[in-house]
């Protein structure tokens, strides 16, 4: 009984703007309607705060599930590069940055997930996301590497003589 | 403790055995049928290529496999980017600020062309089969050192000029050298031909070593005594046809030999695959004629031993045929 009650106050709510109109037809009225209307602003307003709580409640957990935008710049001593790759570690979510060195991550992310960045003749970089700075900008490090070629030749040896 | 020492002797010896026959039980074909499905794929998303060179593929071994079959078959060498980058070296030799500085330069150059026009030097090949690799989550290294041609026979002072790469399968490190593994480039016509040899794929170190000298010589992957730089200058000239034929190179151990007249030479090499011995010859040029000899020949599970005897006083090139390639190259003085 307790339960149904609640229900159809809410019902009578509703209605309630008529009765107040029509008061002479009161006694063509069945239950719920003909309950006081004191009662039924309290259970109303109550109902209101559940359904209010739960709400909220279920917002705040769907920004849990669905994290924060992240977004940035990737840069080298010289300024943005582009075609960076940007992976979410241990998943195959990726994009890349453009000519800008800017990048929005396509999914939205949770504190502590790690993005890899990686291109190549750079140190690969892992930035560990922080849901209060969801702008990153990443300075990548060059390789210290030595640029060499050697050929490959499958032309004969042929010393040379002296005359 | 004698059986101690010997299985300690067996265990390094098979150490020293890193090499393509580990795997001999994999079969490359699917691999490599990926390799060459994405073929041209641009190399703007690394990873999506990465991932698509894995489809299907279960080991690492294959998954390598993949990356490196399509580097080789994808990266053309950039001769025009090898001239200067050797004549700017070759400049700056004395003086590393500036050499730095020509590097730095120079490297954004290289993975620009690389991205863009896929070309590249050795560095970018190395690099390129290391980036791939670490995208398939593959321990891989770039390794740097000495590349010894029949065009660039190395000295002493030399600086480094060559780049390759070290993988680590099943943790154990093997060696590759994708750039000349893809193909040769003609110095005259300055056209560069994709050929892939299969050779410089996780290649026995002992051979490797013959014209790969790193800088770190760890990366010799040689357990207990390893070869000295020295030794590594004085060694046999090898040709990639070495690569798809030898599996180890015995004798003559160095490149230039001094001998008496009439003295019988003995070269003795390890071979991959059985080989016809009517194929196997010598040519010898004295510097105005040469001419091809079949010397004594003795195949015995595919261990080749030549026999060869110098009549006459002068100074040779002998090259080791097989069929119509050279395999390798020495030169004898032969004195009265």
């Amino acid at each position: 009984m307790k339960t149904t009650k609640p229900m159809s106050q809410k019902k009578n709510g509703l209605k309630k703007p008529e009765t107040e109109k029509k008061p002479l037809m009161k006694k063509n009225y069945h239950w719920p309607f003909d309950l006081d209307t004191q009662s039924a602003k309290k259970t109303i307003s109550f109902l209101s705060i559940i359904v209010m709580t739960f709400f909220f409640s279920s917002n705040l957990l769907a920004q849990n599930n669905t994290g924060t935008e992240v977004k940035g710049i990737v840069s080298d001593e010289n300024g943005p590069v582009d075609q960076v790759t940007i992976t979410l570690k241990g998943t195959d979510t990726r994009t890349i940055t453009d000519k800008k060195g800017m990048f929005t991550f396509p999914q939205a992310l949770k504190e502590n997930d790690v993005l890899v960045f990686s291109h190549l003749g750079y140190h690969t970089q892992e930035i560990k996301i922080d849901k209060n700075a969801p702008f990153i900008e990443v300075e990548l490090a060059s390789e210290t590497v030595q640029m060499l070629g050697a050929l490959q030749s499958d032309k004969p040896y042929k010393s040379k003589r002296k005359k | 403790m004698k059986q101690l020492l010997y299985s300690c002797i067996f265990l390094i010896a098979c150490q020293i055995q890193a090499q393509q026959s580990d795997f001999k039980h994999i079969d490359f074909r699917k691999a490599d049928s990926l390799a060459l499905a994405y073929k041209g794929t641009d190399l703007y998303d690394l990873q999506e290529l990465t991932n698509n060179l894995s489809t299907g593929l279960t080991t690492d071994v294959e998954r390598f496999r993949a990356i490196y079959m399509w580097v080789c078959t994808n990266i053309k060498n950039d001769y025009n980017l090898y001239l200067k980058n050797k004549r700017k070296r070759q400049r700056f030799k004395a003086d590393s600020l500036k050499t730095q500085n020509w590097n730095n330069r120079l490297k954004k150059d290289v993975f620009r062309k690389l991205i863009k026009d896929k070309k590249t030097i050795c560095t970018g090949y190395a690099f390129m089969v290391q980036q791939l690799a670490s995208l398939a989550n593959i321990p891989c290294e770039i390794v740097h050192g000495y590349g010894k041609t029949s065009t660039n026979l190395l000295h002493e002072s030399d600086m480094p000029n060559h780049t390759w790469n070290a993988v680590k399968l099943n943790d154990k490190w093997y060696l590759c050298d994708p750039t000349w593994a893809s193909g040769i480039q003609n110095a005259e016509t300055l056209t560069f031909t994709f050929d892939y040899n299969d050779g410089y794929f996780l290649t026995n170190p002992e051979l490797f070593v013959l014209n790969h000298y790193p800088m770190d010589t760890k990366w010799l992957l040689f357990e207990g005594t390893t070869p000295a730089f020295r030794d590594f200058l004085e060694a046999p000239l090898l040709y990639g046809n070495a690569y798809k034929t030898l599996e180890t190179h015995h004798a003559p151990k160095r490149f230039h030999n001094t001998v008496k007249k009439h003295e019988t030479v003995s070269f003795t090499y390890q071979l991959q695959k059985p080989v016809s011995d009517n194929t196997i010859s010598l040519i010898i040029d004295n510097g105005t004629s040469d001419r091809h000899v079949s010397p004594t020949t003795k195949i015995i599970n595919q261990n080749l031993t030549l026999e060869y005897q110098f009549n006459a006083v002068g100074f040779y090139d002998v090259h080791l045929m097989i069929g119509e390639e050279y395999i390798s190259t020495y030169t004898f003085e032969v004195k009265g």
